[in-house]
């Protein structure tokens, strides 16, 4: 088919006018080539095939849907090339189409594709982004509860020991007065029977003594009346001696004083990881450093044990450390290998 | 003061929260502002000629400057020619795209007034095509100072017919517009894009792309197109101060005759000039008729 620069129809072969339905006078010269396009192809055409054409004097493939004369759109792919005059202006546009309609039902089912496969990643993407919210959420509830565990569980431990220490103590002590007075006045008595009485008042005080050493353990009387450094010697001496681990504790003779909250939470980390240390390292030895700066407080545990295997790194112990940790905004680390384990927590002091 | 458990499980879930935010935002920012462009190479302006007047040319819907090479050599005698291509089009950074930005004809009026700025232009002599028209009226109208005139060639304020208003379109034609745009980049995005997001300083690689101007997105042409042919001005012709000319093709499809006389009805201060050419692009069509009507009407304004 040829048209003018300006659009006009010239010529066209027949079988562009079977193709069209048009007679060649119907066509010639009273349509333009726009004319036999879809008000999208027009759009097209005036924007970019038409200034594009004048440009580089041709245009390749592009994709237009002609208007028949029973209205339906023939998809057809369209070559144009600008024809020059002698004196180089251009003369006419010949243009070769070619009928595009199996290779247009082809594309249109690669565009649905395409957009079911973009409206797909779109849903999907929507999915994993409620996903993402719901286990921040169900992270944030299992922090919350291991908090609360770990603050009953404080909670649970300092009313026990109280209770150790204040009514079966008592009732201990005064069953030891007792004892006593019988043993003062047990002199007319028969010899096996002062021996009871006499072992009696040991196995009370043993008694004592281990309800001391229990309560202590469970919450350190010393903790909350001479503070963390204090309490600190105590349970490392006590623990040293029960658990066969040599225990070096470094922390200034003048520690000073810190929040009770923060002072209980460093000393269950110190218990912890010593406790972990007895139960599972197998190491001989082990040190503690506590270092204070005017932000924060370091606690350094390291032991020459065995390591902690990694299937354990997730284990309650350690979480629960990590949330106690995290509970004062501080951090935990693990560095661990065959030779041994140094776990440091690092604490903010506010305010 | 220490916080109490549950404010510290709330504050640990928030900073969750804020992370997947925080990196959300970083990825957008990353896709949209790269490293900082600069303003000429975003909108790859060239400069040329010899006068101390700048005269600039803004292409239209489909077309890159290039499209105004025909039309420049006639006014590097006497003026500073600054071309530039709009982001999205011809040889602009594809990366400064912003779907945001771009969501109206304001945010390609902005960049106008960047380029301004940018090279110091005063009294402009601004000549948008098509769409550009009314780009360049949106900067007109933002900084009046700056411009001498608007010089439009085809110019349209609403494509879409409206009671008591033919634009010469309908809704339905411009959703179908990018349908059309679909099959006629089918195959572009997956084979081109790579080549072309991948080199930023664009091989020449227009052999291979016969059919459209644009080394474009398709997504970027085809928002292009929505924004220009869903766009509206009509409300914003009364407030350009700047004089203006309107260059009326006969017998332009996108810009009919109608769309002519209304504009030049409502812009105060505007010039109308029928030319013979027709079609949507009389500075490739008939250029010496464009030149002689541009020409004109500068020196009747001197």
């Amino acid at each position: 088919m040829s048209s003018l620069v300006e659009g006009a129809i010239i010529g066209a072969n027949q079988t562009f006018l079977t193709w069209t339905g048009y007679r060649r006078e119907e066509l010639i010269p009273a349509k333009k080539f726009c004319d036999l396009l879809t008000v999208p192809g027009q759009i097209f055409y005036e924007t970019q095939f038409a200034p594009l054409l004048q440009m580089q004097g041709f245009v390749k493939g592009v994709a237009f849907d002609l208007v028949r004369t029973n209205r339906q759109p023939l998809p057809v792919l369209v070559n144009s090339t600008l024809v020059a005059a002698k004196d180089g202006r251009p003369a006419f546009i010949r243009s070769l189409f070619f009928d595009a309609t199996d290779r247009r039902r082809y594309e249109s089912e690669l565009l649905l594709a395409r957009r079911n496969l973009a409206e797909q990643v779109k849903l999907r993407t929507a999915e994993l982004e409620k996903e993402i919210v719901h286990r921040t959420r169900a992270e944030a509830s299992l922090q919350d509860l291991t908090l609360r565990l770990l603050k009953l569980q404080d909670d649970e431990r300092r009313r026990l020991a109280r209770e150790l220490h204040d009514s079966v103590g008592q009732i201990l002590s005064a069953v030891s007065m007792n004892l006593g007075f019988l043993s003062r006045k047990a002199n007319h008595l028969e010899e096996p029977v002062r021996a009871r009485v006499a072992e009696t008042s040991e196995l009370i005080q043993e008694a004592l003594k281990e309800i001391r050493v229990v309560s202590h353990l469970l919450h350190p009387p010393l903790l909350d009346e001479m503070g963390l450094a204090a309490a600190l010697r105590t349970y490392i001496e006590g623990f040293s001696n029960r658990a066969k681990v040599q225990v070096a504790l470094t922390i200034e003779e003048n520690f000073g004083r810190l929040p009770q909250d923060l002072e209980t939470g460093i000393f269950r980390i110190v218990q912890e990881s010593l406790t972990n240390i007895h139960r599972h390292a197998e190491s001989a030895t082990a040190s503690v450093s506590v270092l204070r700066s005017r932000e924060q407080v370091q606690i350094i545990v390291q032991d020459r044990g065995k390591g902690i295997p990694e299937s354990v790194d997730h284990g309650v112990g350690l979480r629960g450390m990590r949330e106690r940790v995290a509970q004062f905004g501080g951090l935990l680390e693990i560095e661990t290998s065959s030779s041994g384990t140094t776990i440091t927590s690092t604490f903010p002091i506010n305010g | 003061m220490l916080r109490n458990g549950r404010e510290a499980a709330i504050c640990a879930a928030l900073r969750k929260v804020d992370i997947i935010f925080a990196s959300r935002v970083s990825f957008l920012l990353n896709r949209f502002s790269k490293a900082p462009v600069s303003i000429l190479k975003r909108n790859n302006v060239k400069v040329c000629g010899r006068g101390p007047i700048p005269m600039l040319f803004a292409h239209g819907y489909g077309c890159d400057q290039k499209m105004w090479r025909l039309v420049t050599p006639a006014f590097e005698n006497d003026y500073r020619v600054v071309l530039f291509d709009h982001v999205g089009a011809g040889g602009s950074d594809l990366a400064a795209f912003s779907p945001a930005k771009y969501a109206n004809l304001k945010g390609y009026a902005q960049d106008v007034l960047e380029i301004c700025r940018e090279l110091d232009l005063q009294n402009v002599e601004f000549v948008g095509h098509s769409v550009s028209s009314m780009i360049g009226l949106l900067a007109a109208v933002e900084e009046p100072s700056r411009f001498a005139d608007l010089i439009m060639i085809g110019p349209s304020p609403c494509y879409i017919d409206d009671p008591g208003y033919k634009g010469g379109f309908s809704r339905a034609d411009i959703e179908g517009l990018l349908d059309f745009l679909d099959s006629n980049y089918l195959g572009w995005s997956t084979t081109m894009a790579p080549v072309i997001m991948g080199n930023p300083e664009r091989p020449e690689l227009s052999e291979e792309l016969t059919n459209s101007f644009c080394r474009t997105d398709p997504e970027i042409a085809k928002q292009f197109a929505r924004v220009t042919f869903l766009s509206d001005n009509r409300e914003d012709l009364p407030r350009l101060t700047v004089p203006s000319l309107i260059l009326q093709c006969d017998v332009d499809a996108i810009a009919p005759l109608p769309v002519g006389t209304y504009l030049h009805s409502r812009l105060p201060e505007s010039s109308l000039r029928f030319l013979k050419a027709t079609g949507h692009c009389p500075q490739l069509s008939a250029p010496e008729e464009t030149i002689r009507e541009m020409k004109n009407y500068l020196a009747m304004k001197n």
